[in-house]
């Protein structure tokens, strides 16, 4: 896990974003990709940049499941909402994964080992249903082999 | 004017008026769960709706606008029903056990629910119980045994609520209670152009949350509390008063805090301040006020302030009678004077009337002028004033601010000085779009709406102004920000355009260049009537009332080292005169009429206890010369006594005679002053504008360069927002209850260079005078700056003050943990 950008390095990353240019998903974008989530500090600063409030950004951060506030996990299973998996019964992997890791969609365990997020289709469909394990597709998935996924996971298996 | 009919009664409205508001206002009652009066509808809550004759249907009242001849009924079994049906999808998201309960009107704190509900999910058990607004909805729209949904689960109480945040002394936030109604961000973004509070999350799982969805006190909340005042549920409330404030009298008066001077309505139980809510009938304040307004009547319990009058016996001081201390501080000041000169200094809280007695006895018994303590202060900014526009009396009518469109503001931070008015200069720059040209070293929140920000060096913003002043007269001044401000200056019709300045309230000379460079700009703008545009904030709530009274006027003959005596009203001069605290030690008689024991009071021969502002009655003068009443709101404290009472009896044992009471005062100074007669037929609340009139007169004189003495950070100063003056006064820990001015802010650049962090202990010293306390380090404050704030450590910054007003600059530096 990295560690938490400071001001300066949070300032210096959106300083080319303007005021009043729709800039605001693209500096949270920038921001998340390179530091995997958005800090307090980093609302505040892309919100000064842009001349706006911290609210407003906020509200844009947590309007969108896609922005993490929290460091990512270890390990992330994205399970994806598309159409073409939900139609191959990707809704029965979600709940196995929720059962096995005891989470909801968008936690994580304590230790940030290991977490469960929303991913939106990416393409790859002819391996409906499918998950990514930190970024990398696994596929044609039964509801068995999510299961031993989680666990995998997990480290109990 | 518009015609229209209902319920079959016949009303007038103006044409396109918001028809919920033309509802409410002629007695017809509307549920209106979401609306706030003056504002765009939302149209969310869906409570309001009403049957207009015409399109089918039933429409929204607050998105209806009223129309000649139009039809409407409020009270249909349809509309009725409508009203219930959605009001119960609100409930779904609330406890909602007692409000549909048919049982309500039975039960009684303490008893039992015979339906068997859980005690915390009750209104019985709520801090808003009977004077919430939902509750009251329910009853009108008549929810009592309306429960279509018998026998499922009402999902409110199935769901995880997010915790309460009570992380700060001013404001709690319960989410389990919130509607959702968008009331508080609504009033955040468009009242108070704050914008702190924001709608996160989506569908289900939205929710109100603050600053980067932190706890409120992380974000840029100011505390005005105006979303407090909208909420209609127990969801965003007071912190203080939460459980307690149920005042058995309220009383509309003015508050005590700073020159804007806003109404208030102050509620009391058994004469103590319990609630503090925005006044009505103030031209300028209208609905707002800020922290300082809502929650100073707090700012002391009431066993921390004096509650005994006392004399002193060798080193204590004893309890005494009023008598007694009032016949020993005249024979004390008057043996004093026998000895040499006896000074008045006279706190610019008190009342006009109040300072007519102080003036009286200054003059009639003990052969001195009044002053204040910050008279220096407030003189240089007077005379820089004077010696430009021939007066020190503004004519400019500050409710002309909201709808201006160019304001040049001279500033340390009237944000947080004169919290309200930059408030009504935010209005003009969102909604008149207006060119806002900020002059100040410090980052206040004012720059955010700022077209251009100058920002001098710290303490040189009078220069700044004087440079910008003389680029509109067409000099070339080769700074490209002045050169855009003039750009926007006139670009602008000069007929709406204001400046605005509060100049600093400890530097008497940092103070005069502010000013003179303000007054500068309005004659380089306006011309001969640079004084019809010019609004000048002074430091407190009554300045100007003092200064009108002929108090301040000239400084005390003599040097606080060179009295006999001194009779001290409602003030602490440690607070502002630098040495002050040895000088108090060396006089024959001191005598202290004031509500906290003060330095001042401890080192007194007679202390007279008296009740702060909120127990006077009488008037003040506020920054732009509206008087404002003060009526007596709380009692004073234990054996206290208000302040005309106290300065009555000390003249009656001087052997003076003085006006009655405070209304025969006001005749007194109406008589010698006809510009206060219309303040004497005033009624309560409504407050009444001088007539000022223009000068007629204007000239730029310069504004000489800052003097700078010793080496290091320039200390820059300023009020704060949040300490209370009497809480300071006392020295109080918690004078600051936020703790962000206990501090001593540094500039980031500084602060790196230096090796110090936030929260590390600092000190700063000028080589005499050392001041040590933890350090914040921010943006706020330019590089080559310390900012200390007026009040911190009890006004410790102003030992740092020279013979000449200026503030030096300072070494700083973290301390070495022991
Ligand atoms: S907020 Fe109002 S309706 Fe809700 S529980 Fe409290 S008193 Fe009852
Ligand atoms: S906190 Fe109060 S004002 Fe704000 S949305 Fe909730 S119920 Fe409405
Ligand atoms: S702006 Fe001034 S007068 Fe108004 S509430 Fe605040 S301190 Fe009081
Ligand atoms: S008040 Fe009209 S919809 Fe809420
Ligand atoms: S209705 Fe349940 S998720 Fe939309």
């Amino acid at each position: 896990m990295k560690a938490e950008p400071t001001t300066q390095e949070l300032r210096k990353l959106v300083a080319d974003f303007r005021p009043g240019r729709g800039h605001v998903m693209p500096a949270l974008h920038r921001i998340q990709d390179t530091y995997g989530y958005i800090t307090r500090k980093a609302i505040e600063v892309v919100a000064r940049q842009l001349n706006t409030t911290p609210a407003l950004v906020y509200g844009t951060v947590s309007f969108y499941d896609d922005f993490r506030t929290e460091p990512p996990p270890e390990t992330e299973i994205k399970w994806c909402s598309g159409p073409a998996c939900h139609m191959r019964g990707g809704d029965r992997i979600r709940r196995a994964l929720e059962a096995e890791l005891n989470m909801p969609m968008g936690g994580h365990s304590d230790d940030h080992r290991y977490g469960l997020h929303l991913g939106q289709c990416n393409g790859t469909c002819h391996e409906a249903p499918q998950v990514w394990v930190n970024e990398k597709v696994v596929g044609n998935l039964s509801v068995v082999d999510a299961i031993h996924l989680a666990r995998r996971v997990k480290g109990s298996e | 004017m518009a015609t229209l009919t209902v319920d079959g009664q016949t009303i007038e409205a103006p044409e396109g008026a918001p028809l919920v508001e033309v509802l409410k206002n002629n007695g017809f009652y509307i549920s209106s769960l979401c609306y706030i009066d003056g504002l765009k509808p939302y149209a969310g809550c869906r409570t309001c709706l009403v049957d207009i004759e015409g399109p089918p249907g039933l429409q929204l009242s607050c998105t209806a606008v009223v129309q000649d001849g139009m039809s409407v009924q409020t009270s249909t079994e349809e509309v009725k029903e409508a009203r219930r049906a959605v009001l119960s999808v609100i409930l779904a998201t609330h406890s909602d056990r007692c409000l549909t309960c048919h049982r309500r009107e039975h039960c009684h704190p303490g008893d039992i629910c015979l339906r068997d509900d859980v005690v915390t999910h009750r209104c019985l058990t709520c801090s808003k119980n009977y004077r919430c607004e939902l509750q009251a909805t329910c009853e009108m729209v008549g929810m009592s045994g309306y429960e279509p949904w018998v026998g499922e689960t009402r999902s409110w109480y199935t769901m995880p609520h997010p915790p309460a945040d009570r992380a700060n002394p001013f404001m709690e936030f319960d989410p389990q209670m919130c509607i959702i109604c968008t009331r508080c961000q609504r009033a955040c973004e468009e009242k108070r152009h704050t914008g702190a509070i924001t709608l996160s999350g989506k569908g289900w799982d939205t929710r109100i949350a603050f600053g980067a969805g932190g706890a409120i006190d992380e974000s840029n909340c100011d505390f005005s509390g105006a979303c407090i005042d909208v909420c209609p549920t127990a969801a965003l409330m007071e912190h203080p008063n939460k459980w307690v404030a149920k005042p058995d009298e309220w009383t509309s008066t003015t508050c005590d805090s700073c020159a804007v001077g806003c109404s208030i309505m102050l509620g009391s139980r058994e004469g103590r301040g319990v609630i503090v809510r925005p006044g009505d009938g103030n031209a300028f304040s209208g609905d707002q006020i800020c922290v300082r307004g809502r929650y100073h009547y707090d700012s002391l319990k009431p066993r921390e302030r004096l509650q005994q009058h006392q004399v002193r016996r060798g080193p204590i001081q004893v309890p005494a009678t009023i008598d007694e201390a009032v016949s020993q501080a005249a024979s004390a000041l008057k043996a004093a004077a026998q000895k040499g000169p006896v000074g008045v200094l006279v706190g610019q809280t008190v009342t006009n009337e109040e300072a007519l007695l102080a003036k009286t006895i200054a003059a009639d018994a003990l052969g001195t002028k009044a002053d204040s303590s910050q008279g220096p202060v407030v003189r240089a900014a007077k005379e820089a004033l004077e010696e430009r526009l021939g007066t020190w009396r503004m004519a400019t009518d500050a409710t002309n601010i909201p709808t201006a469109k160019g304001i040049v503001v001279v500033q340390d931070d009237i944000e947080e000085s004169h919290n309200v008015m930059s408030v009504r200069i935010k209005d003009a720059a969102v909604h008149q779009h207006a060119q806002v040209i900020v002059i100040s070293s410090l980052r206040s929140e004012l720059v955010d709406f700022a077209t251009t920000w100058i920002r001098p060096a710290g303490g040189e913003e009078g220069q700044a102004a004087d440079l910008l002043a003389r680029a509109l007269n067409g000099e070339n001044v080769d700074d490209p920000d002045i050169q855009q401000a003039v750009e926007q200056l006139n670009g602008v019709t000069r007929e709406e355009t204001f400046v605005v300045c509060a100049p600093n309230p400890v530097s008497p000379r940092v103070s005069a260049d502010m000013a003179g460079g303000a007054a500068n700009v309005a004659t380089a703008l306006f011309g001969q009537e640079a004084s019809e545009h010019l609004i000048v904030l002074p430091p407190q709530v009554n300045t100007y009332g003092l200064l009108d009274a002929g108090l301040l006027d000239s400084s005390t003959a003599n040097a606080l080292s060179d009295l006999s005596g001194l009779l001290v009203i409602r003030e602490d001069p440690t607070m502002h005169i630098p040495g002050a605290a040895e000088a108090l030690e060396r006089l024959n008689a001191l005598v202290v009429i004031d509500n906290v024991l003060s330095e001042t009071a401890k080192a007194a021969t007679v202390t007279i206890a008296e009740g702060r502002a909120y127990a006077s009655a009488g008037t003040y003068t506020q920054g732009d010369f509206r008087v404002q009443v003060l009526t007596p709101a709380t009692l004073p404290e234990g054996d206290a006594v208000p302040l005309f009472g106290a300065l009555k009896a000390l003249a009656g044992a001087l052997d003076l005679q003085v006006p009655d009471d405070p209304d025969a005062a006001l005749g007194v100074i109406a008589k010698a002053n006809p510009a206060y007669m219309p303040a004497w037929d005033m009624l309560v609340g409504e407050g009444v504008r001088l007539e000022v009139p223009g000068s007629g007169t204007a000239k730029m004189v310069p504004v000489s360069a800052a003097a700078r003495t010793g080496d290091g950070l320039q200390i820059v100063t300023g009020r704060d927002l949040y300490t209370a003056a009497d809480a300071a006064a006392l020295r109080h820990p918690e004078a600051e209850k936020l703790h962000r001015y206990d501090r001593i802010q540094v500039s980031e650049e500084d602060a790196e260079r230096l090796g110090i962090n936030d929260e590390d202990e600092i000190e700063i010293s000028d080589g005499t005078t050392v001041v040590r306390a933890p350090a914040t380090v921010t943006e706020r404050v330019k590089e080559g700056t310390v900012f200390v704030s007026s009040l911190l450590q009890g006004g410790i910054v102003s030992e740092f003050l020279d013979a000449d007003g200026n503030l030096p600059r300072v070494r700083a530096g973290a301390l070495t943990p022991a």
